[in-house]
């Protein structure tokens, strides 16, 4: 699946699928269900949670 | 003339706008990303705005004053300016296609232009408005350190494509 089509499937836009997947978006819990939906897999199994290091 | 410049930059903003938004809906731009980069972008021209605030209100105290006009006038470039540039600074890092590298110097320097020709247009209104032309002046240290800042980042850049290669 290409990143365009990914994004007409979840209703947003190339750019939007680039920035989520080099990490600079975090997409909202509406938008990440979507995409899990997408993919048929459950949100945990694409999206895993990261505690960012403290400086 | 003044009546052109107002009214004409509203339609003209309002139109910017709406095409704009007409042409992004085509390519499902509308998106909660699209909010997000306008709310970050306007939040960050407040920074800006207040700024600008107070180097009007230091120019009014040291007995340089600008006017009422003239001071909206500065204050609404400054806003507009500033939300404007850093949305379009905040689409290209957000943006950026990790495997095409193309353009990503070219859009640095495009903005380093931008932020740096912006510093002078400010500083010569004020001193135009002002009669003093030793804000000019003023211009050299912020546009000096963009010139520092662009030239590390893209030293920076040379390395470590060096060292990838």
């Amino acid at each position: 699946m290409t990143q365009e089509q990914l994004g007409e499937i979840i209703g947003v836009s190339r750019q939007s699928v680039i920035a989520i997947e080099t990490m600079k978006y975090n997409p909202s819990l509406e938008l990440a269900f979507r995409i899990a939906k997408a993919f048929r897999m459950q949100i945990e199994d694409v999206f895993v949670f990261e505690e960012k290091e403290e400086k | 003339m003044v009546y052109l410049g107002i009214y004409g930059g509203l339609l003209f903003g309002i139109a910017g706008w709406y095409f704009g938004r007409r042409a992004a809906a085509k390519n499902n731009g509308l998106d909660e990303m699209l909010a997000y980069m306008t709310a970050k972008s306007r939040s960050i021209s407040w920074y800006f705005t207040i700024a600008a605030i107070y180097v009007l209100l230091s120019l009014e105290v040291f007995g340089l004053s600008v006017g009422t006009i003239p001071a909206l006038a500065i204050l609404l470039f400054v806003l507009l300016g500033s939300w404007g540039l850093s949305f379009f600074i905040l689409q290209a890092r957000m943006t950026a296609d990790p495997d095409d590298d193309t353009g990503k110097g070219k859009l640095q320097l495009v903005i380093s232009i931008t932020i740096g020709a912006s510093m002078l247009i400010l500083f010569a209104i004020i001193s135009a408005l002002t009669g003093e032309w030793r804000f000019l002046l003023a211009a050299i240290p912020p546009v000096m350190l963009n010139v520092l800042i662009m030239t590390s980042l893209r030293k920076k850049q040379a390395d470590s494509g060096k060292k990838a290669g």
